[in-house]
């Protein structure tokens, strides 16, 4: 790939010296300390005109910052404001050249200043004391500029990825994104925000994961203590089309990553279990050809789904929006047209007529109807939670789950999820496992997506009752199904549903924490989750009437308590043993004993009777015979009324989870970091780009 | 005098195909003067002068052609017209003139007449008649213009004016010309398709393509159709924007501009029309002559297109970006689909102006917004089951949301409105085969005037209720995003963020579940007027219900709220499961009578909900359903299908109807509106809370006997009554019309019964010559079967007896007025390829229908003949049974 120039004069050179690339050259005499410039007019045109070699400039500023920094420092003051002019260009390959070296010089200070952070010193280093906050005030400005460039300008898509180089190279220089001193240039000038709200729109599937980190990131900054703009205007963000494309970036990207799993997961069918995963996990970080950089379904994109969910109301209504744009499951084809002039996604309504009439709607699987965000996140999450023993896998299910906690809190959400009109074919991944097989049955019904969510719950209830409890996932996995429940009880909404695997689910899970109570009790409230699972039994019993469909089902819970009595027997005589002696489980054992009143007076009562009739009877009672003789003695039987069983905490960022997002920042940052690296090609592009072009043009 | 020029050769094609009499030349001529007179009167920019028609025209009539010689006095030509009528055919004038003559007259003469003059005389009498009645006539206006030239040249005054007037009328043309020109047109308009295409987006390129087409265009009669085409794409909107249309169309609303007093009202309709058209000339003009400044609606216009990206825009300013975001007519993802730009009545610093001076497109949103209702049942019928039908249904309704509001209506519900949202959870899809028929169920707004109106501000569906603090921040951040004054935002928006951190989002969310419960509480009785009450009353009434709660757990704040609930303390209260679980069954075995949710058929359950219950249902939901004009309408959009004949029965069963009214003779009909938007696709009012035969048998598995005794009462009841009344008055009336236009294809999932017990048949799609796969099952002349005369009370009840006595009274009623009835279907056959006139005579044998021959008593004997052998006809049955078979609808 070197420049023609290099080739043509080669003889020329002298044979001691190896063969240099031209820019090498230009570099080299940068670094010496020259001025290079003065002797050569056309230096810094040559400079910005001949392809980055990134690595090579990478690695010698790296060796003269520690050698003679006092040579450097002024060097690189003059090449940042250079390439500050050149970025203003009209010119297209220089200021794609500028974009490049720009990226490469910030990245490289950052990495030397790693250990002190990126703060004072090494900003005058970089660009000189006198009117930093304006040069990067401009750069900003220029970045934003070129993400407005329209689509139809060739080329502009390697430009908008250069400039999304830039910035996020500066939203990246520190792991601990609070310490970035970069950002406060990011918060100052807000445009940026209508410029990536922008781009969004207009071509969500080249840059759509570049918006999504850089969106994030720009929310994590200071995110509680002061200010930040992006927050405020994110949070009343109403651009439907825009939070409608940002959901239909990440439901693509989620859902290309489903379709890798179910391909491998079949490939995979007759192989061992953990081989196929290993091979799985391994595989996607490698093979996955998706956008740009993007190898995986990143955290970040499902933290830029946290943010839009938390922060944005209106992105709520985005969540059930079906992808209908081809390019949404065709994501993968997309990296090749990088290279190609620009797509116009956009065409006018009467050629798209004209084309639609004549296709033959081949592709036919993509109008299933289930490719929408929230029903393609949750068969992520399906997929996702099984691997939850891997500690970065168990991180992004929580985020998963974090992400249902808000969805589940949000009114309207659950109008749509309840809304029997809107209907979703979800297909959920179960972990294979001895007592039950594996159905792999692919044509269910369709159903609204409270039933989807609640079988979701319920499958991490069974699978997930192991050794290495994961606490805080049941946590919020109880605290899910309380929401659900909640928005049925206030709204009388009657789901149809079979609740009955669900109470088996929660009693299962019931004992099997008293049967870990010897691991569990040393860190965590055991009690404070068994009151949850209680309360979720209380809620059936004392609110069934609103929220159930029939008679029949709340006849059931009744008979499945009464069923599984020694379950509770057992919890309230494990509740009883902390209550009274002095521990710090104390209160909320107690709590427990009396939220299991009702279930207690349910089974003591109903167990009477049954015995009594049992003793009649010489066979077996069959469940008919339970359910009739639950039926008639309602009557006799009075329970006690529990205030406020569908309230909850409502989520709350701040004080519960800010520790986690830190960390999850941290993870996003470092991941860029990690995967850092220019394609500097695209200069070559986007010269070949303009020079086929230059025929049309005349 | 660039504009006379355009007129003129617009005009001289016109002048070659007609027959060309001295008079209609003058005709021509005077057109032309008037033409003349505007623009120069606009160059000279005065206002309206008081001048007479006459005396402008002698003012100006120096500076014409000197060639026409026979250019004396204008008003010679009507009155030789009359004059000449007067000779000839006294009787005639006589007729026109006097105060019987009517629409329906009018237009039967003009189909019939061979004479010229009288059609001549005939396209001037247009103008006199309200639009309203002649808008009836439409189509019979288009077939006509379409197919007889003669008649052609002498409405087309008539029609480019109504025009210039509405562009509702002109989509109106538009959709029926396109329809009806359909077959013939393909061949010719194939060529200069591109031509056309390319032009439309250029306004000014548009004068030289018309003289481009009048040469190419030889023969006249295509020359005409080809006029009309360009007619309803360009020419018409250029001319029929403003405040013209304002006067007409909103004349009873109250007027936008209340200082706006002028002489604007107590001028007609013609002259402000021809204001309308010099001021645009005058517009045009003073842009050609600032040389090559390009207007705005220019550039966008070419945007538009899909030459946009030969036209490389250079960088965008960000700012210039945000002033005017770009055209994307009909680009559903862009959100901005049905929006022309215009911006003419955005009232700048409290000014409006009083009409649309910019180019942009008129009839375009509206017809985008059809054409992508059409597209998605285009694509409907791919999907395999209903299910996901229906699923994708819903999901295109969404994406038809993201562009809504905007500036369009749906064409056949006459109030002016906006179209705000569409309830994209209640579109359901129909029954049928092949096709994906569906209903969508829109939320409109409305308003004075479409054009000028204010549209409501875009609503999120989340945003039920926008808080307060909410609110406050977008308008201080709109006001502060001026580029300019960063800093200011900066340090604006830093203290914004303390309070937003600390108690604008998390007290948001966490409100939501207080206050939203209460928007989103199921409770019926709740009107949406007085929603702030509302909210507290069905609060307190479901305590009260529950009777567990007290109200003070509703006011509790989030603090509290969450200490309070990990607390979960018992209280003393006892509750009774036995209790609960009564009321539990009270809930399933109370309550309206509802049709499951079938997932084979999701039409039923939707159809079934009453009217008022889902569109209060819907107003709760809607993040509009607070507007004052807030309105629910339903639409069905069929595709697919060959809507012109349901036009045709449409047109039938209104003057039928009307008919009937007249004669005072009890039946019911409800006829259907229909929208033909092309020659297989349109719109179907559908008709409100009725639902098929079919459906109601398949749902209530009763017969249709019990099923009237389970919907309105015991057999003696009031209710009852009235339904078999209404009943047996809507049977006699649809077995007349299935007789006389021998509707086909009958079986129960065509017929529909209402919540107040009519019979309404709809699916006109075989009548008259065509029958389903021309099977000849059906021989009988209208369906009635056993099952519908058990409803009535068996064969000896009185209400049989009244039936039949409906129809004669009908028959000879129907019999008395035929020639109303006639015109319509005659003038609508001619040159026709609809396939209900591909056999036989078929006006004849209608004709025949009315038994002119019969007298009374001979029409009665015969009306007993046809209901009994039509309730014992065999073929009736067969067709039923075959219907079940084949497509599982019952019997």
């Amino acid at each position: 790939m070197s420049a023609d120039s290099n080739t043509v004069n080669k003889s020329f050179w002298p044979v001691k010296t190896a063969l240099k690339e031209k820019i090498v050259v230009l570099y080299d005499a940068l670094f010496s300390g020259d001025q290079p410039w003065l002797d050569n007019g056309h230096y810094w045109d040559d400079f910005f005109l001949l392809k980055v070699n990134a690595k090579y400039l990478l690695e010698e500023l790296e060796r003269t910052y520690f050698d003679k920094p006092a040579v450097l420092k002024p060097q690189l003051n003059t090449m940042f404001d250079q390439c500050l002019t050149f970025i203003n260009a009209t010119h297209r390959i220089r200021q794609l050249n500028a974009y490049y070296t720009i990226c490469t010089l910030i990245h490289t200070i950052s990495r030397v200043n790693q250990r002190t952070g990126f703060g004072n010193p090494a900003l005058d280093f970089l660009c000189g004391s006198e009117g930093a906050d304006n040069k990067f005030e401009t750069l900003i400005e220029s970045v934003n500029h070129t993400f407005l460039i329209d689509e139809s300008f060739s080329g502009s898509i390697l430009l908008k990825n250069a400039a999304f180089d830039v910035i996020l190279t500066c939203c990246t220089t520190m792991l601990n994104i609070n310490e970035n001193m970069l950002m406060d240039y990011m918060m100052a000038n807000v445009n940026l925000f209508d410029s990536i709200t922008q781009l969004l729109i207009r071509c969500p599937a080249s840059h759509g994961y570049d918006v999504c980190l850089l969106l994030a990131l720009l929310l994590q900054y200071h995110k509680y203590d002061t200010s930040n703009t992006y927050i405020i205007r994110f949070s009343v963000f109403d651009d439907e089309v825009a939070l409608t494309s940002l959901a239909q970036v990440i439901g693509s990207s989620l859902n290309e990553y489903n379709k890798a799993y179910d391909i491998e997961r079949t490939a995979n069918e007759s192989s061992s279990w953990w081989s196929s995963l290993t091979t799985f996990v391994g595989s996607a970080i490698q093979s996955g050809a998706g956008n740009r950089r993007m190898k995986k379904v990143d955290d970040c994109l499902l933290l830029a789904f946290y943010e839009a969910v938390h922060l944005n109301r209106n992105f709520i209504s985005a969540l059930t929006h079906t992808a209908t744009n081809s390019w949404t499951t065709k994501g993968s084809s997309l990296s090749s047209t990088d290279a190609l002039p620009p797509l116009i996604p956009v065409l006018s309504s009467a050629s798209m007529l004209a084309v639609q009439d004549q296709t033959d709607f081949s592709n036919m699987d993509d109008f299933s109807g289930s490719n929408n965000l929230l029903s393609v996140f949750l068969e992520y999450c399906s997929i996702i939670q099984q691997f939850s023993k891997n500690e970065d896998m168990c991180n992004t299910t929580k985020l998963c789950y974090l992400i249902l906690l808000c969805i589940t809190e949000d009114e309207f959400a659950n109008a749509t999820m309840h809304d029997e009109n809107v209907t979703f074919t979800v297909y959920l991944h179960k972990a294979p496992m001895r007592h039950r097989k594996r159905s792999s049955e692919k044509n269910l019904p369709s159903r609204p997506l409270a039933v989807a969510l609640l079988d979701l719950m319920m499958e991490f209830i069974w699978s997930h009752m192991m050794r290495n409890f994961p606490f805080d996932l049941y946590t919020k996995c109880i605290g899910i199904i309380q929401r659900i429940l909640s928005f049925q009880k206030r709204t009388r909404t009657r789901l149809s549903y079979s609740w009955r695997p669900l109470w088996n689910a929660l009693i299962c899970l019931l004992k099997f924490l008293q049967n870990c109570e010897s691991q569990l009790t040393k860190h965590r409230d055991l009690f404070q989750l068994a009151s949850r699972i209680i309360n979720i039994f209380n809620l059936f019993i004392t609110f069934g009437d609103t929220f159930l469909r029939t008679p029949e089902a709340y006849d059931e819970v009744f008979y499945e308590t009464v069923r599984c009595y020694h379950v509770f027997d057992n919890l309230y005589a494990f509740a009883f043993r902390y209550a009274n002696n002095d521990n710090e489980f104390k209160e909320s054992a107690l709590k427990l004993m009396v939220n299991l009143t009702n279930i207690r007076l349910i089974t003591n009562h109903f167990n009477t009777k049954i015995e009594t009739f049992s003793n009649t009877q010489n066979n077996p009672l069959t469940e008919n015979q339970v359910l009739d003789l639950i039926r008639n003695n309602y009557d006799t039987l009075a329970l006690k009324l529990h205030d406020d069983l569908d309230q909850y905490d409502n989520y709350s960022e701040k004080t519960s989870e800010a520790s986690f997002f830190a960390n999850i920042t941290r993870n996003t940052i470092g991941q860029y970091r990690r995967q850092y690296s220019l394609d500097t090609n695209s200069s070559v592009q986007l010269s070949n780009i303009l020079l086929n072009e230059v025929p049309t043009i005349s | 005098m660039m504009f006379f020029r355009r007129h003129a050769q617009k005009s001289t094609p016109q002048q070659n195909s007609i027959v060309t009499s001295p008079i209609s030349i003058n005709l021509e001529k005077i057109k032309i003067t008037e033409d003349e007179h505007e623009s120069t009167e606009n160059e000279l920019s005065t206002t309206p002068t008081a001048l007479s028609p006459i005396a402008k025209t002698v003012t100006f009539s120096n500076e014409i052609d000197s060639t026409i010689t026979t250019n004396t006095i204008t008003t010679t030509t009507t009155t030789s017209t009359t004059e000449h009528l007067s000779l000839k055919h006294p009787g005639l004038l006589r007729l026109f003139d006097s105060t019987v003559c009517t629409v329906s007259i009018v237009i039967t003469y003009l189909f019939s007449t061979k004479e010229p003059m009288v059609q001549e005389f005939l396209g001037r009498k247009l103008f006199e008649y309200p639009d309203e009645e002649l808008d009836f006539y439409l189509p019979q206006l288009i077939n006509m213009y379409i197919h007889i030239p003669s008649i052609s040249s002498v409405i087309h005054t008539y029609l480019t004016t109504r025009c210039c007037q509405s562009v509702d009328f002109s989509l109106q043309c538009a959709w029926l010309l396109d329809a009806y020109i359909a077959e013939q047109m393909k061949v010719a308009k194939k060529p200069n398709s591109a031509v056309l295409d390319f032009s439309l987006q250029c306004a000014w390129l548009l004068d030289a393509y018309i003289a481009e087409q009048m040469k190419v265009a030889k023969k006249p009669n295509s020359a005409v159709r080809f006029l009309f085409d360009i007619l309803y794409e360009k020419y018409k909107p250029k001319i029929c924007y403003k405040p013209t249309t304002i006067n007409n169309i909103g004349s009873n609303h109250h007027r936008l501009d209340e200082e706006e007093n002028e002489n604007a009202t107590n001028q007609d309709d013609d002259t402000k029309s021809e204001r309308a058209l010099s001021q645009d000339n005058l517009m045009a003009s003073m842009n050609r002559k600032r040389g090559h400044q390009k207007s705005r609606s220019d550039v966008s216009g070419i945007i538009l297109s899909r030459y946009k990206h030969s036209l490389p825009m250079m960088n965008g300013e960000p700012s210039k970006h945000r002033r005017q975001p770009r055209l994307c007519l009909g680009d559903l993802s862009s959100g901005r689909a049905f929006d022309n730009n215009c911006w003419c009545f955005e009232s700048v610093n409290g000014f409006r102006r009083r009409e649309c001076t910019c180019n942009a497109p008129k009839l375009a949103p509206v017809r985008e917004f059809m054409t992508a209702l059409i597209n998605i049942g285009k694509k409907l019928p791919h999907v395999p089951t209903k299910d996901k039908k229906t699923q994708n249904l819903i999901s295109e309704m969404k994406r038809m949301n993201m562009n809504l509001p905007a500036r369009v209506w749906i064409p056949f519900y006459r109030f002016p409105h906006h179209v705000v949202r569409i309830a994209f959870t209640e579109s359901t899809v129909l029954n049928s085969r092949d096709r994906a028929p569906y209903i969508v169920y829109i939320e409109i707004v409305l308003c004075d005037n479409v054009f000028a109106s204010p549209l409501p501000i875009k609503q999120n569906d989340s945003k039920l209720r926008s808080t307060r603090s909410e609110e406050n921040l977008i308008e201080h951040i709109n006001n502060h995003q001026s580029p300019s004054v960063n800093g200011v935002i900066g340090s604006y928006l830093n203290c914004e963020t303390q309070s937003l951190d600390s108690e604008l989002i998390d007290p948001d969310r966490s409100f939501t579940n207080s206050e939203d419960a209460d928007i989103w509480s199921t409770s019926d009785e709740v009107t949406a007027d007085d929603q702030q009450q509302s909210q507290t009353q069905s609060a307190s009434r479901r305590n009260g219900l529950i009777g567990y709660r007290s109200n003070h757990t509703l006011n509790i704040n989030p603090e509290t709220q969450s200490i309070r609930s990990t607390e979960s303390h018992l209280s003393q209260q006892e509750i009774m499961p036995s209790d609960i679980r009564k009321r539990l069954t009270e809930v399933q075995t109370t309550g309206p009578i509802l049709f499951d949710r079938d997932p084979d058929d999701p039409s039923a359950a939707t159809l079934k909900e009453p009217w008022d219950k889902k569109e209060q249902r819907i107003r709760q939901a809607s993040p509009y359903g607070h507007l004052r004009n807030w309105r629910l309408v339903a639409a069905i959009v069929k595709c697919g299908d060959d809507l012109r004949h349901e036009l045709l029965a449409y047109q039938f069963m209104v003057r039928l109807k009307e008919i009937w009214s007249i004669e005072h003779v009890p039946v019911f009909v409800r006829p259907i509106n229909i929208l033909v938007l092309s020659n297989n696709s349109g719109l179907i009012e559908p008709i409100l809370n009725a639902v098929s035969l079919h459906q109601i048998k398949k749902n209530s598995r009763l017969s249709l006997r019990n099923y009237f005794l389970r919907e309105f009462g015991t057999e003696r009841s009031e209710e009852f009554l009235t339904a078999v009344r209404n009943f047996v008055q809507s049977c006699a009336a649809y077995s007349i019309i299935c007789y006389l236009l021998q509707v086909k294809d009958r079986h129960n999932g065509n017929i529909l019964l209402d919540d107040e017990g009519h019979l309404i048949h709809i699916d006109f799609g075989y009548m008259l010559s065509a029958t389903p796969k021309n099977l000849g099952f059906e021989s009988s002349p209208f369906k009635i079967t056993q099952e519908f005369v058990d409803i009535m009370g068996g064969l000896q009840s009185d209400m049989y007896g009244y039936y039949k006595i409906l129809i004669l009274r009908a028959l000879i009623a129907a019999r008395k007025h035929m020639d109303k009835l006639m015109s319509i279907v005659e003038i609508m056959q001619h040159g026709s390829q609809l396939n209900c006139f591909s056999k036989g005579n078929v006006t004849l044998g209608l004709r025949e229908r009315f038994h002119l021959n019969m007298t009374d008593e001979q029409l009665e004997f015969n009306v007993e003949k046809m209901v009994e052998s039509s309730l014992n006809s065999l073929t009736t049955r067969v067709y039923d049974t075959f219907q079940y078979y084949t497509n599982g609808i019952s019997k």
